[in-house]
């Protein structure tokens, strides 16, 4: 019989199962807690687990059948999930019409961040999703941030180049799941992506230049459908690639996607949106409009930038206190993602080691070469602390300009909604400390995950879900930062860490 | 009076604008760049010896401090806004006496590249060091920089670019410039320019930060 090794906060035990279970079943039978209101059917995706070495997985649908290691959500994490879930739209189950001339039709979400892409498969006959996956983005070696990529289009095949890694990496995704899951490529009748307006542009094979320079025009932002066959993404012969659609070469249909998949409860009149990535792309909601921004964070809070930075994966320390570092799946530590970089921060500016204005005096050792897990030490530079100090006052000063030109103060927002992987695993409390949010929003802020890709899900499920994305285009207006008067001023200032 | 040129140097190494602003903290309630330069004017001091004695010793050691990474972009940021209070007064005495500034500095942001953050601060850093600077804004295309650099002959131009996307257009405008009159100096400079691209493209100077560009100006308008 397979094994499974189960970590849960009562630590970590090992098991035989039966693989004729699903892992719900399984983790249930011996001991293990997961929050499963809809008692297994697969329809309400809470009792995912972490699948060492594989992804999220949706533990009812999932009948793994090899020796595994599964990570328990902690409360924390569960707390997350059931917001997460509260704050989601939800539709009636009304896939696109390719789905019934299958026999178990499946859709792929993909939401294609700057740093990494994530896949959402879903089964259009349950509405469920059967699990998450998610790789790097293979477009990282050709620069961290989206300008630099759109400068390699400038030589000779970098447009070709970029987009082809991104279809590989698509259909590298489709192989691994045929292998795992034994799903067929036909049974896949539809791919909805979510993606910021360069990379929906890189994807297609469009020049995404003109982006980069003033007055930075895309050459498309409406919601698109190319047959799949046509970018050689091997699904279903007849299903559609679903592009979502953009506002502006800035704020793309991650956003208008993720503000889409948000139903905020009704108390909820104004609230604000941000998603801490690259771009640093928010949005002010009010019932009738929406003002959105994109800010020049950068990639800091990915890892790039930062001497030892990396994404949240296996290794990465992920938190920090006075009492040392916990790491992602609990390895030794060979980096700092940005939920660690925060806590880091917050802790030494608290207790003197880093000043008020950003100075450290030298590298600050958090794991010595012996025991980190790549035979270096793992440390934070005084280089760093600058280029936190950067993204954050650009997020911060993002935020007061948008709230201002919203006509709004901050007792007039509802709810922070914070969007992207990142925030749910940030404290918000060092996040306030070190000037990335607002202190006078404390009590407001809700983390949602991946709305992007929560809304990818959305337009998998429901057809119904074209008409909230499109009235989120229509109220949107797009805010430029660097025209406000006070927008100099505020990017300064707001790099202390007061 | 020289109690006051330290004074002034200290307000600008600082970045205290005046005496209301609560900027810097321990500075509060303190004369700042704009009182004391009027005093010093009031006493007779001329408008060379302000920004010789007072300006430009705050301004290097801002630059320089910057350069060890000691202080960072708002603290350079308000002492460029105290200089920026000193010269209402110097500016008009300047332009009166014709001007003992050591040379002219024409600086923008190339076409297609809107920050001016960057540039402000070099444009600062350079007109607190003495010299004459025209600021000709964001996204300024060849033609233009070609056009004011005639019309200031021995001026060096500075040509500024964030994005990696718009050093192209920093090369383009370069080579325009060179094309045009080869004996036009160029600097270049922004977040992802290097030294290496600087040589390739055919620029005179290029600069980490602000105080390199200053070193190279005061070595050409020595000679």
């Amino acid at each position: 019989m397979p094994k499974i090794t189960l970590h849960s906060t009562a630590g970590i035990e090992t098991h035989e199962y039966n693989s004729a279970n699903s892992l719900l079943q399984t983790i249930q039978k011996i001991g293990g807690e997961v929050f499963a209101p809809c008692g297994g059917n697969g329809t309400c995706g809470k009792c995912r687990v972490k699948v060492k070495h594989y992804g999220t997985v949706t533990s009812c649908l999932y009948y793994p059948t090899t020796d595994i290691e599964v990570i328990l959500p902690d409360t924390k994490e569960s707390k997350i999930l059931t917001d997460q879930y509260k704050h989601t739209l939800k539709l009636p189950l009304n896939p696109c019409c390719l789905a019934a001339n299958v026999h178990s039709p499946m859709g792929l979400g993909i939401d294609i961040g700057t740093t990494s892409m994530v896949f959402y498969w879903v089964d259009l006959k349950t509405g469920g999703i059967v699990n998450t996956t998610s790789v790097t983005n293979p477009q990282g070696r050709f620069g961290a941030d989206v300008i630099s990529r759109i400068g390699h289009c400038a030589n000779e095949g970098g447009l070709e180049e970029l987009q082809k890694v991104l279809i590989d990496a698509i259909n590298k995704e489709l192989i691994k799941l045929e292998e795992n899951e034994g799903i067929i490529n036909s049974d896949i009748v539809k791919v909805t992506i979510s993606a910021n307006t360069t990379i929906l542009h890189l994807l297609l094979g469009i020049d995404p230049t003109p982006l980069a320079l003033y007055p930075f025009t895309p050459a498309f932002t409406d919601y698109k459908i190319v047959a799949a066959k046509k970018l050689g993404i091997d699904i279903n012969e007849q299903g559609g690639i679903h592009l979502l659609p953009s506002i502006s070469a800035y704020v793309g249909a991650d956003i208008v996607s993720g503000i889409s998949s948000i139903a905020p409860r009704n108390e909820i009149k104004n609230y604000l949106f941000i998603d801490i990535g690259t771009n640093g792309e928010m949005a002010v909601v009010t019932p009738n409009e929406i003002f959105c921004c994109a800010t020049a964070a950068g990639p800091a809070f990915e890892g790039a930038n930062i001497k030892c930075g990396m994404g949240a994966f296996d290794g990465a320390i992920s938190e920090y206190s006075d009492n040392g570092y916990k790491t992602v799946g609990n390895d030794k530590p060979i980096g700092i993602c940005g939920s660690g970089l925060i806590d880091i921060i917050a802790t030494l500016v608290n207790n003197g080691t880093i000043s008020m204005d950003g100075v450290l005096t030298e590298d600050f050792v958090l794991a010595d070469k012996n025991h980190s897990g790549n035979g270096e030490n793992i440390i934070l530079t005084p280089r760093d602390v600058r280029e936190v100090q950067l993204a954050k006052s650009a997020i911060m000063s993002g935020i007061k300009i948008l709230i201002d030109k919203a006509g709004l103060t901050y007792n007039d927002i509802d709810a922070l909604y914070l969007a992207g992987g990142f925030g749910n695993y940030l404290n918000p409390d060092n996040a306030m400390r070190i000037g990335l949010l607002p202190m006078e929003l404390a009590d407001r802020i809700i983390p949602v995950g991946n709305t992007s890709g929560a809304g990818a899900v959305l337009h998998l499920l429901s057809e119904d879900f074209n008409d909230v994305l499109k009235s989120t285009v229509e109220k949107s207006q797009n805010i430029e930062l660097s025209e406000h008067p006070d927008f100099e001023m505020e990017y300064a200032m707001n790099m202390y860490f007061s | 009076m020289e109690e006051l040129y330290s004074k002034l140097s200290d307000c600008i190494e600082f970045g205290k604008i005046n005496k209301a602003a609560p900027f810097p903290p321990q500075m509060k309630d303190q004369d700042g760049a704009d009182e004391i330069t009027k005093q010093l004017l009031d006493a007779g001091a001329s408008a060379d010896d302000v920004l010789q004695k007072g300006l430009i010793i705050g301004m290097e050691k801002v630059g320089v401090k910057f350069r060890n990474n000691e202080v960072f972009v708002p603290q350079v940021l308000m002492s460029a806004k105290a200089m920026d209070a000193a010269m209402v007064y110097l500016k008009p005495l300047f332009a009166e006496s014709g001007g003992s500034q050591k040379g002219t500095f024409i600086i923008g942001t190339v076409e297609g590249d809107l920050h001016d953050i960057g540039k402000n601060l070099v444009s600062m850093m350079v007109e607190g060091n003495g010299y004459k600077v025209i600021d000709l804004g964001t996204d300024v295309k060849a033609e233009t920089f070609i056009k004011v650099a005639d019309e200031n002959p021995g001026a060096i131009v500075g040509l500024s670019a964030l994005l990696t996307t718009t050093m192209g257009n920093q090369e383009a405008i370069t080579k325009a410039i060179k094309a045009h009159n080869t004996n036009i100096k160029v600097a270049v400079g922004g977040a992802p320019v290097t030294q290496d691209f600087s040589d390739r493209i055919g620029a005179d100077c290029y600069s980490a930060d602000p105080q390199g560009i200053v070193e190279y100006m005061n070595g050409v308008f020595a000679k």
